[in-house]
């Protein structure tokens, strides 16, 4: 008896210090229990929604899992404005029982869960109401410390999709993200052919290939559009799959726009640095401004979009470009065009036999897919709808599509087999990319890189994709170390980004573009400008959070 | 008849029509563009290869703007609350700008500064937001029109109209005739003062015709009026070279329609003002003249 009472104290004190702990508000939503009310069973959850999908109202794939649940769910869901409503609803006070799809950052998630707004489900995670996400977290601790914020609570439900090169039969620990290279350049064959050109292997072999192009007007010769179309090289700046990053590799680095913070770079012995205040960085913007003075670079680079950059593309204006594949920024010029592989660095200068490409992380596995709020009456019979969403065959159809419309059938090793595009075409009207986006739901889906091995097949173009990345690009990456963008971060650190990474991501954005065209800078200059992003833009103080940040989540491997 | 010296009549009208018809061309051209971009396929249009002509003609862009569900109740919603909303606030306008003409109003001075300061500072949209639920009105078509009822910029051009253009003998001619305050009002003020309720017509018309983030924020998706149903349109075949929509493919060709779809929709929705537009015009340009002299 006596003992019964000490252990009942001490478990109790240990809540009391742990909620005291956590810092934040005592509230009496995340006191870590388990409301075991069942009685609500009609749910209202808002959240975001392909555009491009009819709604959830009929959704079989929902319909068949609420079935299962033995519940219903008023859906309001909208594919634009998203962050205005969600932040009016939250300010109001007009919460929903869940909110999905919506995709909190960290910031928001640790807010929200500190004042109460969010459920923290940490004490819901148990194989009796969530077998399945229970079963993958055991199997996968990194995806639960992914997902714990830096107090201790889980205030969202897992979601991401482990798309790499394992789904193409690398061994899953060698394997890298489909967008580990975002970016692949690539250069017009046929025009370098018409020339009696090779393609290039260095910077200084593409400027004068480029030069080629210019002098003979190969748009207009080759294709026959009107003289002086052509545009040597034309890319974004600093785009996502679109930039001219790749081409930076002959100085050492490729700095692709990536979800934790452009520009950082971790190096193999786990120094995290930006990129962006190296002398290899300098020594490249002054050389690439050499290529855009002599108007091999298109000047319209800083400014045009996507749109524009597929219509040049298209017309045949172009000798070199980079998208995520060739077929679709060259439509029906595809066939001239090959991979330009990453080259090395200007002869007779330190660079000479430099080329590596840094890759950038892959998606994360984020918990601001799924946010269970303080209105939920039984959260109990809510998880246990989406405890249902975390098997293979679940998360593959609410991914892409329902067996019987998007998956056909399965072959005798039981994978499911995914529609073709004549199929659809034939079926639906439309193509099976267009069937797929219906279908598509926005939420908690975790897809993991097992299941493109034992539940369904790869999309054929991400096949050919990865199967390019293994083979074509990753020979090229010399270290494979990256910044990993689930790293957590404490409250303060989140203060810190939040208040420079804006400031600090313009002004070196702004400088990068004004050296390339204007031309590289003096010792002053790039004196004054190291100053600036230390002083004004709090590059010192965003090392040290981000460095520290990693060395945390290094120990807790 | 004696010419008057320097060029003929015939000369000083080529000369004018010359130089109207530039003018006309530098202003219509770029609205004649959108019209032959909007039946153009996009991605000739941004390689720069549309003129006079469209480039390879298309209707995939009326055809995806026509086939879907929401743009007939769009265009009876907008036109509803383009007219409630234009009664209501040209009615607003009138009963405010008239007592704030009088110049024997008591408290005439503190009134003014009370609308100015309206002009200049707002609450923001989350209290504005939390104003209108507060009162209930979130989700009725009245948040459209109460929380900005009095344009305090054109109430300014009423009162000023009111002043200037309307003698005050005549109001005085009237009362002396036996015609009470509201009587004058109504029968001597407002026929007088038809230029610029045609102004003020037109300019809460257009005011209410283009308006899509008020509905957007207070409807909660229902009743959507026409620019909102346009952007939703929009935005259904737009995809961001995100991530998602690279790995699935076909990006370019939905991308193309999104681009096909911006001319569209900018024709759909522009197309009803155009029309009405130039029956008004004539009191039009009166009116924003008269209103223009401030006193």
């Amino acid at each position: 008896m006596k003992k019964t009472i000490g252990k009942t104290i001490s478990a109790g004190l240990a809540v009391l210090l742990l909620t005291g702990c956590s810092g934040g508000l005592v509230n009496n939503v995340n006191d870590g229990t388990v409301n075991e009310n069942r009685e609500q069973t009609d749910f209202y959850i808002m959240g975001g929604m392909s555009a491009l999908c009819a709604g959830y109202d009929d959704h079989e794939v929902l319909d068949g899992l609420l079935e299962e649940a033995g519940i219903s769910i008023k859906w309001e869901t909208m594919s634009d404005s998203l962050a205005e409503q969600v932040n009016i609803r939250i300010t109001g006070g007009q919460l929903p029982d869940a909110f999905m799809g919506v995709g909190f950052n960290n910031y928001d998630l640790a807010r929200y869960g500190d004042d109460g707004t969010f459920l923290d489900l940490t004490p819901y995670l148990t194989p009796d109401i969530m077998p399945n996400l229970c079963g993958i977290l055991e199997e996968h601790p990194e995806i639960r410390a992914a997902i714990t914020q830096e107090d201790g609570g889980i205030y969202g439900l897992p979601s991401g999709e482990q798309m790499t090169t394992a789904g193409i039969g690398v061994p899953m620990d060698e394997a890298y993200s489909i967008f580990s290279v975002p970016q692949y350049s690539m250069i017009n064959k046929a025009w370098l052919d018409d020339l009696g050109l090779e393609v290039p292997t260095s910077l200084n072999e593409l400027h004068d290939v480029l030069k080629a192009f210019k002098d003979n007007d190969m748009s207009a010769k080759y294709y026959g559009n009107a003289p002086g179309s052509t545009l040597p090289m034309t890319t974004g700046f600093d785009e996502w799959c679109w930039g001219q990053n790749i081409f930076y590799s002959g100085f050492g680095f490729t700095n692709f726009p990536n979800d934790v913070i452009n520009d950082l770079q971790l190096n193999s012995d786990g120094k995290v640095e930006f990129v962006c205040a190296s002398d290899a960085y300098r020594d490249c913007l002054t050389y690439f401004h050499d290529w855009y003075a002599e108007g091999l670079m298109d000047v319209e680079m800083f400014s045009q979009s996507d749109s524009q950059l597929i219509a040049k593309c298209q017309q045949g204006y172009v000798g070199v470009s980079t998208w995520w594949y060739i077929e679709e920024l060259m439509g029906e010029y595809a066939k001239d065009y090959v991979f330009l592989p990453p080259l090395t660095g200007p002869k007779g200068t330190e660079y000479e036999n430099t080329c590596n490409v840094t890759i950038r992380h892959g998606s994360p596995i984020t918990s601001g897919q799924l946010n269970i709020t303080n209105k939920c009456q039984s959260p109990i019979n809510l998880l246990r709808f989406f405890d249902l969403w975390y098997t293979g065959e679940s998360a593959m159809q609410l991914q892409y599509g329902p067996i019987g419309v998007f998956f056909t059938g399965q072959d005798d090793k039981g994978m499911w087999l995914s529609i073709t595009d004549e199929e659809a075409r034939a079926k639906y009207n439309k193509s099976a990319g267009e069937v797929r986006n219906s279908y598509e739901v926005y939420g908690p889906k975790l897809i993991l890189a097992e299941y493109y091995n034992d539940v369904f097949y790869m999309e054929d173009r991400a096949i050919e994709r990865l199967t390019d990345l293994d083979q074509f690009w990753m020979p090229y990456v010399k270290d494979t170390s990256f910044y990993p963008v689930d790293c957590a971060f404490t409250g303060m650190e989140l203060e810190t980004i939040d208040w420079h990474k804006p400031d600090f991501v313009t002004a070196v954005r702004e400088q990068e573009g004004l050296w390339l065209k204007e031309g590289g800078p003096t010792d002053q200059e790039w004196e004054d400008y190291k100053e600036y992003l230390s002083k004004k833009c709090g590059m010192d103080d965003l090392i040290q959070v981000y460095q520290n940040a990693y060395d945390r989540y290094t120990a807790a491997q | 008849m004696k010419k008057a010296s320097g060029m003929s009549e015939r000369t000083s009208d080529v000369v004018l029509i010359v130089i109207c018809s530039i003018v006309l061309l530098l202003v219509a051209y770029p609205l004649y563009y959108v019209v032959v971009a909007s039946f153009s396929d996009p991605y000739e249009v941004y390689a720069g290869k549309t003129f006079l002509l469209p480039s390879g003609f298309t209707l995939d862009g009326y055809k995806a703007v026509f086939l879907n569900d929401g743009i007939v109740s769009g265009f009876l919603n907008s036109v509803k609350y383009t007219v409630i909303g234009t009664v209501f606030s040209v009615a607003m306008l009138y009963i405010t700008a008239y007592p704030m003409a009088q110049r024997d109003l008591p408290g005439r001075k503190a009134l003014s500064i009370f609308f100015l300061i309206t002009m200049y500072f707002g609450g923001g949209l989350v209290p504005t937001y939390l104003v209108v639920k507060q009162t209930q009105l979130v989700g009725s078509m009245w948040a459209l029109f109460l929380p900005g009822g009095v344009a305090v910029g054109n109430m300014i051009i009423v009162r000023n109209y009111f002043q200037n253009s309307i003698p005050h003998d005549l109001v005085e001619a009237a009362s002396i005739d036996g015609c009470s305050k509201l009587r004058t009002f109504v029968s001597v003020v407002i026929p007088l003062s038809m230029p610029i309720l045609a102004v003020m017509v037109v300019f809460s018309m257009v005011a209410y015709w283009n308006d899509w983030f008020t509905a957007l924020i207070y409807l909660g998706g229902k009743g959507s009026p026409l620019p909102l149903v346009m952007r939703n349109i929009l935005i259904k075949s737009s995809a961001t070279a995100s991530q998602a929509a690279t790995i699935s493919g076909g990006y370019a060709e939905l991308n193309k329609l999104t681009e096909l779809l911006k001319f569209c929709s900018m024709i759909v929705a522009a197309l009803p003002m155009l029309i009405v537009y130039p029956f008004v015009q004539k009191y039009f340009e009166k009116g924003f003249m008269a209103g223009a002299v401030k006193g």
